[in-house]
């Protein structure tokens, strides 16, 4: 086991790859309950793919990670929560556009526990009658969203923003979708994105580091993934272009919901991707926080009926920006407000130091919890190989003149707008 | 854990030390009588005092504030708590032990400020921001139709009345806040201050005898002293033959919801067994409800049970398609049946038990729970983690059945959509 020290955090990780390839991370900290989280790199934008050595691409419907993280709850001879709540712990698992997660959190039991994660993500059972019965239960959670104004917002965006890549679809796929999925479409994605050298185990809490270890060898020491092979993501070419440049949705609402996603391409430098995407969200606190002055524009214009929400992800090689708001009349008010915040390039040295400050603040709160740590290790190891023990040494580095340079050169000119709305009479 | 209680200049303040934290959390919650006129005031008065401030001139320099003393989180809202209306600041600071020393005052003096120090002009909340912030309500409001979830469960709100009095409808409310001034906001706001009770938990790593002088220095109340609150409330009677809403919505999905009341029910009842009940029957994946209606039959992705104990009351909430609502109606009747008739398993009824055990366990490990769990006793003249869990060893199988059947079906709201 090697073991890293987040830096001034007091906190220590210790990390190993076992034999079979799974990254395995142990984390001890004074909590009473333990996380711990086994997950797959396979999540709602992977939709074609093989094997290295196999000759054609597998094609599957949109939603099939998602259906089946729903099925490796179903078992032939045992129940996994049922496992977890007779131990008076909470089992649940989590599909995103890139990861499929399986979980658990309790105070007892935790070798029973973790034995139970172990089972439920590595033994499928899935049959037709299980599957066709799932069907009814997911078209109801993805009902659900189609019944919220902000998804059916964001769903649209996702279309009119990717010409090719499978980010397009959704996590849950549409109802068509979820209906055509079976069985042998969940053996073909287990086999492939499920083996434990495609998997990251983060477990955080009171744990006891050697034995925790030893248990989960001891455990895959006797289970026989055979040799783990290279998978292949079928490359699509994504242009920088967006596919719908404006787009407006009709619903029987009162309100209005605007969507605005801008597509970036990645800037090259800095070359240190934590970094580089820190730069990049430093640019929505900059523009876009509290500290901003359209906290005030949204607090004080009554056409504003709720705040500007952000968010930036990673996809392929592009930043995608998105910011949603609900808005009583005018929706080009809202749209030209965003804009104009979002292209003026007349940056503060002293609000860009008050927001290092508050990232830095931030950073303690990020380790507070088990959830958290395992989430954060989780999605360092995913996005940038392996955990960053630095992040504070990293953070204080950011600079002024560095942040306004590389804002300066990004382009942002692909914009798509999506608009849900009452039908005008 | 320790829970110290200090009676300050008109108000009660509870520390609670501990040293598993790297943040402090903070609790100020003010309690009054619930009445139908609160509704009138609650929504504008928490949404004027969260965003306004008599010292700083808008949101940015709020923010601006807050980033000096390391960016405290807080929120201001109006929660029912049974009979009270709990006018709550909810904080959460990081420890001065990893920022600056005298943070800890600098913070709370900063948050209780808007609470304590709102900005009032000539005798009433400021007229500008008091008419955006009814606008931005009246919208709200008239939108909640929107938001179908949230629309149902007020609807069924409206129809099965549980405090005593009926809940105002959406159309009532808008009128209501169309009604509101400033100053009359400010009437109630000062009422608030002279009658109802201020209480303040702090939790965190920190000497409760510095943070009785912080508190001593900077808060001081007129509002009620004594502490003789009854949050509870006795449901008296049901709808015998249950009051069945349909109403239809241009939605995708269905929201059932089942509103049950819970009669001449024991203390012991109330804080204890109805837990068990409501979990048995709509508390997790292996719950009753969860297995005959999701699982047996794949009618929904979400059913699940809330029970509001102060009040006597249990909602079961599904998003069905409209055409099966009739049969699942009928599985939640036959499954809360099934509880009467004790035909649960006895692994489920110990499984919902350690379920309970272990969160009493858990309470430890966040800040904000080990607060609510404070709460919970003094409002509620309750027992501390170690009695509860005792308590609850003492639930027995028919202790659960016999529950039951004091539970009664008394609203259903269904929010139809196309189902298409």
């Amino acid at each position: 086991m090697n073991k890293v020290t987040i830096e001034k955090l007091d906190v220590d990780v210790y990390e190993e790859v076992l034999e079979n390839g799974l990254k395995v991370f142990l984390c001890k900290i004074p909590r009473y309950s333990i996380h711990a989280r086994l997950t797959s790199l396979f999540g709602g934008s992977i939709l074609e793919f093989k094997l290295k050595g196999e000759k054609k691409y597998h094609k599957v419907p949109a939603g099939v990670a998602h259906f089946l993280e729903h099925k490796l709850f179903d078992k032939k001879d045992f129940d996994p929560l049922k496992i977890y709540e007779n131990n008076g712990a909470s089992g649940n698992a989590f599909t995103n556009e890139f990861i499929t997660s399986y979980h658990f959190t309790g105070t007892d039991e935790f070798y029973d526990n973790l034995n139970t994660l172990f089972r439920c993500v590595h033994e499928p059972y899935f049959t037709d009658e299980n599957v066709l019965k799932e069907k009814g239960i997911i078209s109801q959670e993805k009902k659900e969203d189609m019944d919220s104004n902000y998804f059916i917002v964001y769903d649209r965006s996702l279309i009119n923003v990717f010409h090719n890549l499978d980010f397009k679809n959704t996590v849950l796929g549409s109802l068509e979708d979820i209906q055509s999925i079976s069985k042998e479409d969940l053996y073909t994605c287990y086999n492939t994105f499920y083996h434990p050298s495609n998997m990251i185990l983060t477990i955080c809490g009171d744990i006891d580091i050697d034995e925790t270890m030893k248990f989960i060898k001891d455990y895959y020491s006797k289970k026989d993934f055979g040799p783990s092979k290279e998978i292949v993501i079928k490359k699509k070419e994504e242009p920088e272009s967006v596919v719908v440049e404006r787009d407006v949705i009709n619903k029987d609402i009162q309100n209005k919901e605007v969507f605005i996603t801008y597509k970036v391409k990645i800037p090259n430098k800095p070359d240190d991707k934590y970094l580089n995407k820190v730069y990049f969200s430093m640019l929505l606190d900059m523009r876009f926080s509290g500290l901003s002055e359209l906290a005030d524009i949204t607090n004080t214009n009554s056409n504003f009926l709720s705040g500007i929400s952000s968010r930036v992800i990673p996809v392929d090689d592009y930043y995608i920006l998105s910011f949603g708001v609900t808005v009583k009349d005018d929706t080009e008010e809202a749209i030209k407000i965003i804009e104009d915040a979002l292209l003026d390039f007349d940056f503060d040295s002293k609000r860009f130091n008050m927001i290092k400050k508050l990232i830095l603040n931030s950073l303690i709160l990020s380790f507070e919890s088990p959830y958290e740590v395992c989430s954060t290790i989780t999605n360092q190891v995913r996005l940038y190989g392996g955990i960053v023990t630095d992040i504070r040494s990293k953070l204080k580095s950011l600079d002024f003149d560095t942040f306004v340079n590389y804002i300066k050169h990004i382009d942002f000119s692909n914009r798509s707008v999506v608009i849900l709305e009452k039908k005008a009479n | 854990m320790k829970c110290k209680k200090y009676s300050m200049d008109g108000y009660d303040l509870y520390t609670i030390e501990t040293d598993r934290f790297k943040t402090v959390e903070m609790k100020m919650n003010i309690r009054i009588d619930d009445s139908k006129k609160i509704d009138k005031y609650a929504s504008m008065l928490w949404r004027m005092l969260v965003s306004t401030s008599y010292k700083y001139d808008s949101i940015k320099e709020i923010n601006e504030a807050c980033a000096e003393i390391y960016d405290p989180s807080f929120t201001i809202r109006a929660i029912g708590s049974g009979s009270q209306v709990v006018f709550s600041l909810s904080a959460s600071f990081v420890n001065e032990k990893y920022t600056e020393e005298g943070m800890h005052e600098a913070n709370i003096k900063f948050l209780s400020e808007f609470l304590f120090k709102p900005r009032i002009i000539d005798g009433a909340f400021d007229e500008e921001i008091f008419n955006i912030k009814k606008k931005k309500l009246i919208d709200y409001y008239s939108s909640m139709k929107d938001y179908p979830r949230e629309y149902a469960d007020h609807r069924l709100e409206e129809e099965m009345i549980t405090l005593g009095y009926k809940v105002s409808s959406i159309d009532e409310l808008i009128k209501m806040a169309e009604e509101l001034s400033p100053k009359d906001l400010y009437d109630f706001y000062k009422n608030l201050m002279k009658n109802g009770k201020l209480d303040i938990f702090i939790c965190g790593n920190f000497s409760s005898k510095e943070m009785k002088k912080i508190f001593a220095k900077n808060i001081k109340f007129n509002g009620r002293v004594d502490d003789d609150i009854d949050h509870r409330v006795f449901q008296k009677k049901y709808n015998i033959k249950p009051n069945i809403v349909i109403e239809d919505a241009p939605n995708v999905q269905s929201n059932l919801i089942v509103g049950c009341k819970c009669l001449d029910i024991t203390e012991f009842e109330r804080n204890y067994v109805f837990i068990l009940y409501s979990w048995i029957l709509g508390g997790g994946a292996n719950c009753l409800l969860n297995q005959s209606v999701r699982e047996n039959n794949s009618l929904c992705y979400y059913i699940y049970a809330v029970r509001k104990a102060l009040t006597g009351v249990m909602k079961i909430y599904a998003g069905i398609n409209g055409e099966d609502f009739d049969k699942t109606y009928e599985l939640i009747q036959k499954e809360m049946k099934n509880m009467e008739l004790g035909k649960f398993s006895l692994e489920l009824f110990e499984g919902v038990k350690k379920i309970y055990y272990s969160s009493l366990i858990s309470v430890m490990d966040y800040q904000d729970d080990m607060v609510d769990s404070y709460i919970y006793q003094i409002y509620n003249n309750g027992d501390d983690l170690e009695k509860r869990k005792k308590m609850m060893e003492k639930v027995t199988r028919e202790d659960v059945i016999n529950f039951a059947k004091k539970v009664h079906i008394d609203t259903v709201y269904l929010l139809r959509g196309d189902a298409k």
